[in-house]
């Protein structure tokens, strides 16, 4: 039996499924608009998948449908073992959480949360020990009697949660669900998700345009834009080794350096970089798709950029500083580039800085990521 | 300084013209209500003296005490039949794309174009081919088609401010169609149609120049009775029972804001 084929039909129950979910060519478009081209995704069981990228990417389109709310033009949607390309949503036993939270008005937060198990005529004794076991698990236990809208935003963000998880659904999706909450509630939420979702061991998929949402909370992230997915890694990963300049410029703060390749020598590529004809030696294995002569965009992040007094290999100008807390950054004015970001550690050389003095910066290089010119800008 | 006393003058000149407009709008009714307590029987303004005994002859005249059973089944089932149609036709227009909805839509949202007693006339036409004129069937059918817009309308605005989301969220946790309509969209839409209703029942029990053509003596509502006895009579019955309406209406109305908010029941909140 061919696991990996894409037609729809169903595998033997017997056989358990390899992925929790597996995404075989999905495309969809309105009209003109492609909101999906051509995905593949598999993920694995009790997996925390973050789908992350800019607005209009296809983020909700692909959780429509996971869920069943869209139907692809092309390709199809495997959960566990069963083909659910044609399914409707309300046979999928999926988890659903909105970022208004959808809490019905017109019900109590038990009732809210005991919508799913009536739709299923569990016997009323289990729906009652089982509304209050979800509640208790996002401890609001005594909120059971209330109306939602006299709930505060995370509260609501509780019960939603809970309404979805009372069901025991095969997957959790949650799109921009934490997106409504103010900052403090929301990383508060966040560790609360992370550590219910581990506790219950359920395969999740996760909506966001918050890059750092993504990369504290996901087990692997899946970068989308214009309706692919551009890189699906791990946090560390993606964070250290972006697969394009698009990736690299989505994920953290990132400074960009024009130049080209003047030849490249055994393992390292050597650039020439900036107004000032920098040379620097960068490894191959940080460098996509170069070769000697071509034009170049070298991405270095703040944190690999050393701030000297004298010397360095870039000079620039001190434009601007800003005081983070745990350190400073520095914005410098360097030819060829703009504003180049730097992370200082050491508040205290920061302040021995006055604007508009001029300082030099050492690269590291083996951090440094180097993509051709032309690399496709999404 | 000046800008304060510009401001003064403003909300001074809106208030009078508030006022202005209110008695300009009430004067009418406030001499109809006085004109009930006179103890003449001429239908005279300012009363002379004051007595209930026009009201006493309102409630026992066999014709109005026919009139408001009359109009109590009519309303009855006009109400009821348009409640039923309205919600219908305006799930209709809000979820699905058909044939002739953009005209649909307009002609059933827009009252007011076609008058009363054009459709009152087409009624008893009509009525008159199948030999059923003055009947039951053939006044509420003429009711119907008055108030249909407005349960319509309201049903139709409560949709438009109906949250999507709440359906995906219950089709999700395992709703079939059926159960999304009959759980969820159903208790929303509650209030929406209760207001469509109660505009449709008020509406159709005061209804007067389409009911004139419809009805016979057996069927006459209470306005047509009040209209039969105006031609034959002029004493203050006629002001008592308009004074019996404009009270029940009026509390019928104060009760429904009270609970519902008249914004709802009048049907004049936008879409979002
Ligand atoms: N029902 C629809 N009709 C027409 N176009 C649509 C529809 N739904 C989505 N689109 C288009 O498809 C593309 C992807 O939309 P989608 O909602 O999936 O984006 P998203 O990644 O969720 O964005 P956001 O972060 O803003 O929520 C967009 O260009 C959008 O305009
Ligand atoms: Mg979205």
């Amino acid at each position: 039996m061919m696991l990996d084929s894409t037609t729809c039909t169903a595998t033997a129950p017997s056989v358990s499924a390899k992925h929790a979910v597996r995404l075989d060519g999905i495309g969809k478009s309105f009209g003109d608009v492609t909101a999906l081209r051509d995905v593949w995704l598999k993920i694995n069981h009790g997996e925390f998948l973050t789908l992350l990228g800019p607005s209009g990417c296809g983020k909700t389109t692909l959780l429509n449908m996971l869920a069943g709310f869209l139907t692809p033009d092309t390709g199809e949607v495997f959960i566990g073992n069963d083909c659910v390309t044609e399914m409707p949503p309300h046979q999928r036993d999926i988890g659903l959480v909105f970022q208004n939270y959808a809490l019905f008005p017109h019900m109590s937060v038990a009732e809210n949360v005991a919508f799913g198990l009536k739709m299923r005529k569990i016997p009323r004794e289990e729906i009652r020990r089982r509304v209050a076991e979800a509640l208790e698990n996002v401890r609001l236990g005594a909120f059971g009697d209330r109306k939602p809208r006299a709930l505060s935003g995370g509260q609501q963000q509780r019960v939603a949660l809970a309404r979805a998880l009372v069901i025991r659904p095969r997957l959790l999706l949650l799109d921009e669900s934490l997106s409504a909450l103010d900052k403090n509630l929301r990383s508060d939420m966040q560790v609360e998700l992370k550590e219910i979702q581990r506790r219950v061991g359920i395969t999740t998929i996760f909506v966001t345009h918050d890059q750092g949402e993504a990369l504290s909370l996901s087990d692997r992230i899946a970068v989308m834009a214009h309706g692919e997915i551009q890189q699906l890694s791990t946090p560390a990963e993606m964070y250290r080794s972006p697969a394009n300049s698009f990736v690299a410029s989505f994920i953290g703060d990132i400074n960009q350096i024009g130049g080209m390749v003047e030849r490249i020598e055994g393992e390292e590529a050597l650039l020439v970089l900036g107004a000032n004809n920098l040379r620097l030696a960068v490894p191959l294995s940080r460098c996509q798709g170069v070769k000697a002569g071509d034009g170049i965009r070298l991405f270095v992040r703040p944190e690999h950029l050393r701030l000297t007094q004298e010397g360095g290999q870039l000079r620039g100008i001190l434009r601007a500083r800003s005081y983070q807390g745990t350190h400073v950054e520095a914005f410098l004015d360097v030819d060829g580039a703009d504003l180049v970001r730097v992370r200082l550690n050491r508040p205290g050389l920061a302040e021995a800085l006055s604007q508009g003095a001029e300082l030099g910066l050492d690269i590291d290089a083996a951090e440094c990521l180097v993509f051709p010119q032309e690399d496709k800008q999404p | 300084m000046k800008a304060k006393h510009k401001k003064l003058l403003a909300r001074t000149g809106a208030t009078v013209l508030i006022t202005l407009i209110l008695l300009f709008v009430s004067v009418p009714s406030v001499v109809v209500i006085m004109s009930a307590f006179n103890s003449t029987a001429i239908l005279s303004f300012p009363p002379q003296d004051l007595s209930l005994r026009w009201f006493e002859r309102a409630v026992t005249y066999r014709d109005f005490q026919r009139g408001f059973i009359n109009g109590l089944i009519v309303t009855a089932w006009t109400s009821g039949i348009a409640l039923v149609i309205g919600t219908a036709l305006a799930y209709a227009i809000d979820r699905f794309q058909f044939r002739g909805k953009d005209l649909l839509e307009t002609i059933l949202l827009s009252p007011l174009v076609i008058p009363h007693f054009t459709i009152g006339l087409g009624v008893l036409m009509l009525a008159s081919q199948v030999s059923m004129r003055g009947s039951f069937a053939t006044v509420i059918l003429a009711q119907v088609i008055l108030v249909l817009p407005f349960v319509l309308r309201s049903v139709y605005v409560s949709l438009r401010n109906l949250d999507r989301r709440y359906e995906l969220a219950a089709a999700s946790l395992g709703a079939s169609p059926l159960q999304v309509l009959l759980r969820v969209d159903l208790p929303l839409l509650l209030p929406g149609m209760f207001g469509g209703w109660l505009f449709a029942a008020i509406l159709s029990f005061n209804e007067f120049s389409a009911a004139l053509f419809v009805t016979s003596h057996a069927t006459q509502t209470l306005p047509v009775a009040m209209y039969t006895y105006v031609r034959e009579y002029t004493d203050p019955t006629m002001a008592a029972i308009s004074t019996i309406f404009i009270v029940t209406t009026s509390i019928t109305l104060v009760l429904a804001n009270r609970f519902l908010g008249l914004r709802k029941v009048l049907a004049i909140e936008e879409s979002k």
